[in-house]
């Protein structure tokens, strides 16, 4: 059996309900009507709650980071990786239906990467990361990279108990994107606007997008980002040190936490 | 497809309270769902018809019931509902409304035998 989650044993339900509850209501369909009130994603907010717990009592800056497919999500992690490897411990959870590709990309920069392989999933949750530090530790007092599944719609549901969400959007994608997957943009901390080299040869308003990510996040600002130039960087790095900074303030190491 | 692994969540919570509530078949589930679920109805009717399958919820009618969220305007203090991510402030019109509370995706009431 799973030492984090129990899996094998039994899993699910966590309410405990009065038998007699219900009393004797009976239902359109003509059966008894029971109200489960029962939280469908109770189960993955429990890990988050967990590993929300262990990233801060080991003092690390969680950031997950969520996107389409080809905007460049693992080019400027490995671009970071590069900048700040030798101040801050750093890990990286890559998250990828198929293959090893990005985690030994990850790998040559020397940072330690662990790939989840989620088969047909089209997203990483709290469970998968729960067994994923079980390989894989939360570098102390450094950052956690969690690179999720390049998807623009269903990680955005599944909190995973980072501290930082980031949504990586490039320009090449179009600045309507918010308006078309809300969701993501909604829970996200900052949004990094890719591949700003191309800006010239594309039609991408920066404006309209800002405008489209403020109705669903106030204050969220767009950051101009190139991996490829490097405009942009120094700004991102700065957002990334004063995140790291905080996360490490509450480092406690005399704590661990108990499953 | 998210939603083939939520209603997996959701068969395994019905399986489970089968014991508590003491019922051996559920003719209907009702979902309650917030703006920020993420959850497409048809997918989810689907899924859960694949997910039932030689289950005790095999056959049962998987009602999707909407819950608007109370949001709160950063500018005029206006609170409310929304029913879904970018609307408007009802009142000024502005689009920087704080979100308070959603009801995400719970299990509401079942209908059994």
């Amino acid at each position: 059996m799973c030492a984090t989650c129990g899996c094998g044993g039994e899993e699910g339900a966590k309410h405990e309900h009065h038998p007699h509850a219900w009393q004797h209501r009976h239902g359109t369909e003509g059966g008894r009507v029971i109200d489960l009130e029962a939280d469908l994603l109770e189960a993955n907010a429990a890990f988050a709650r967990r590993n929300r717990e262990i990233f801060r009592r080991s003092g690390v800056l969680a950031v997950n980071i969520i996107s389409s497919p080809g905007s460049g999500k693992t080019t400027l992690l490995v671009r970071t990786l590069e900048a700040l490897r030798d101040r801050i411990p750093m890990a990286v959870i890559e998250g990828d239906q198929q293959s090893e590709l990005d985690a030994e990309r990850i790998r040559a920069t020397g940072v330690p990467a662990l790939q989840i392989q989620t088969g047909k999933s089209c997203h990483l949750d709290a469970h998968a990361v729960a067994h994923a530090l079980e390989e894989l530790p939360a570098p102390e007092q450094g950052i956690l990279w969690i690179e999720n599944v390049g998807n623009l719609i269903c990680p955005a549901l599944f909190d995973l108990g980072e501290g930082k969400r980031v949504v990586i959007l490039s320009v090449t994608e179009g600045e309507d994107k918010p308006r078309k997957y809300p969701e993501a943009f909604h829970g996200a901390d900052l949004l990094l606007l890719s591949k700003a080299d191309l800006l010239p040869y594309v039609d991408f308003s920066v404006e309209q997008c800002a405008d489209f990510a403020h109705r669903l996040r106030p204050g969220l600002e767009p950051l101009l980002l190139s991996a490829k130039t490097g405009k942009g960087m120094e700004e991102w790095l700065r957002w990334v040190e004063e995140g790291w900074l905080r996360a490490k303030a509450s480092y406690r190491p005399e704590k661990p936490v108990v499953a | 497809m998210h939603e083939l692994s939520l209603c997996r969540t959701l068969v395994g919570i019905l399986e489970t309270q089968a014991g508590r509530h003491h019922y051996r078949r559920v003719r209907r589930v009702e979902l309650r769902v917030g703006p920020q679920a993420m959850v497409e109805p048809g997918a989810m009717v689907f899924s859960f018809g694949v997910a039932s399958r030689g289950t005790l919820a095999e056959g049962a009618v998987l009602e999707i019931r909407p819950v608007p969220a109370r949001v709160v305007c950063l500018d005029c203090t206006q609170e409310g509902e929304a029913e879904k991510l970018a609307e408007a402030c009802p009142v000024c019109g502005s689009y920087r409304l704080l979100w308070e509370e959603d009801a995400g995706l719970r299990l509401g009431e079942i209908e059994v035998d």
